[in-house]
């Protein structure tokens, strides 16, 4: 679903963009909409607010379309931008771990369908608590969590995401891992 | 000799590595080592795997088709509309004000009116120019202090 691969945008249409071309901008919107919006959702942990928060982070692109330098890569640009997006909305909102999000659509799901309808349940079971206790971490364990283990980066493209040196990526995986851990204890996980 | 600490950010290093499939020969045999030597880190070591594997049967939920045709024409609408208040929330101001003004003089220039109503006037409108310029330099500190206000890169 997400890989820095499909983040990179040619300097080019940086180029065109930073000169107010709109069918530019409309290029790396649909380039870079979906990797926006699932990050998005990773910290915010709702639909509805990631699609705001990804959509202002756009915006805040096509307005400050001039200061971009185009020889770099646009999306730690445009991470900034979301992540000061994402942590203001927490903020303002006061939304907190077990808030209202338990009422809404679900953000994390199960990867599979499982034969059993027994299965199906435990699955969704599980799903629902891993949820739970990814939410309770604070947004920067769980953006480092759920972009490696379910995403799938490399140590490498999660250096050049968060912008963070290689062996601070480890440092802060190893510390999400326990304080993960910690969480699924507590909230008496039973390990399949 | 290593220390303490040395010994556990080894064991944090080759953990990690462990997990995420970067062990060569010589530090997969030096890690299995050091957890047959060490219940806990072998305990823990086991705990995270688990851990990392039941968040491998998960996937970020995804929206419907649907909702990417209307998530991009809600954008394009709100980039269309953001000049349009800007340039509407300007004009406001500017009526606003010069309105404000008019009124005051007239107000203040009237002799049939009280002294006391023309002073509680005055009051009202420097008790309103207080609290504005109190939030202006509010969200102007804010705005300062604000940790990723340098989107330039």
């Amino acid at each position: 679903m997400m890989n820095a691969e499909a983040t990179e945008i040619r300097p080019e249409v940086v180029s065109r963009l930073k000169n107010g071309d709109k069918s530019a901008f409309q290029e790396v919107v649909s380039r870079l909409q979906k990797q926006v919006y699932y990050h998005a959702l990773i910290v915010v942990r709702s639909h509805e607010d990631a699609a705001d928060i990804s959509q202002r982070a756009f915006i805040a692109l096509w307005e400050n379309r001039a200061r971009i330098d185009s020889t770099r890569p646009l999306y730690p640009w445009l991470y900034t931008v979301l992540k000061r997006l994402s942590l203001n909305l927490l903020r303002d909102a006061g939304r907190r771990p077990f808030d209202r999000l338990d009422d809404r659509p679900a953000w994390l799901s199960p990867a599979s369908d499982e034969p059993g309808p027994q299965q199906q349940l435990e699955r969704s079971e599980q799903a629902k608590l891993l949820s739970r206790c990814l939410g309770k971490l604070n947004p920067g364990d769980r953006e480092m969590l759920v972009l490696r283990e379910i995403e799938g980066l490399s140590y490498a493209e999660l250096s050049e995401w968060l912008q963070i040196p290689k062996g601070t990526v480890m440092s802060r995986l190893y510390m999400a891992r326990k304080r993960l851990k910690k969480e699924l204890e507590e909230a008496g996980y039973e390990y399949p | 000799m290593s220390t303490p600490d040395e010994t556990s950010e080894k064991l944090q290093y080759l953990m990690m590595a462990a997990l995420d499939g970067g062990l060569n020969t010589k530090e997969q045999a030096e890690f299995e080592a050091l957890l047959q030597a060490d219940e806990r880190a072998r305990l823990e070591f086991e705990t995270l795997k688990r851990n990392q594997n039941s968040m491998k049967n998960l996937k970020l939920t995804e929206p419907t088709p649907e909702f990417w045709d209307a998530w991009n024409q809600q954008l394009f609408t709100r980039i269309e509309r953001g000049a349009g208040w800007v340039l509407f929330t300007l004009g406001a101001l500017v009526v606003l004000l010069y309105g404000a003004w008019m009124m005051l003089e007239e107000l203040l220039a009237d002799p049939e009116l009280a002294w006391w109503l023309k002073a509680a006037v005055v009051m009202l409108v420097t008790g309103t120019l207080i609290l504005l310029v109190s939030l202006v330099r509010e969200r102007w500190f804010l705005h300062k202090q604000e940790r990723y206000k340098n989107i330039i890169r």
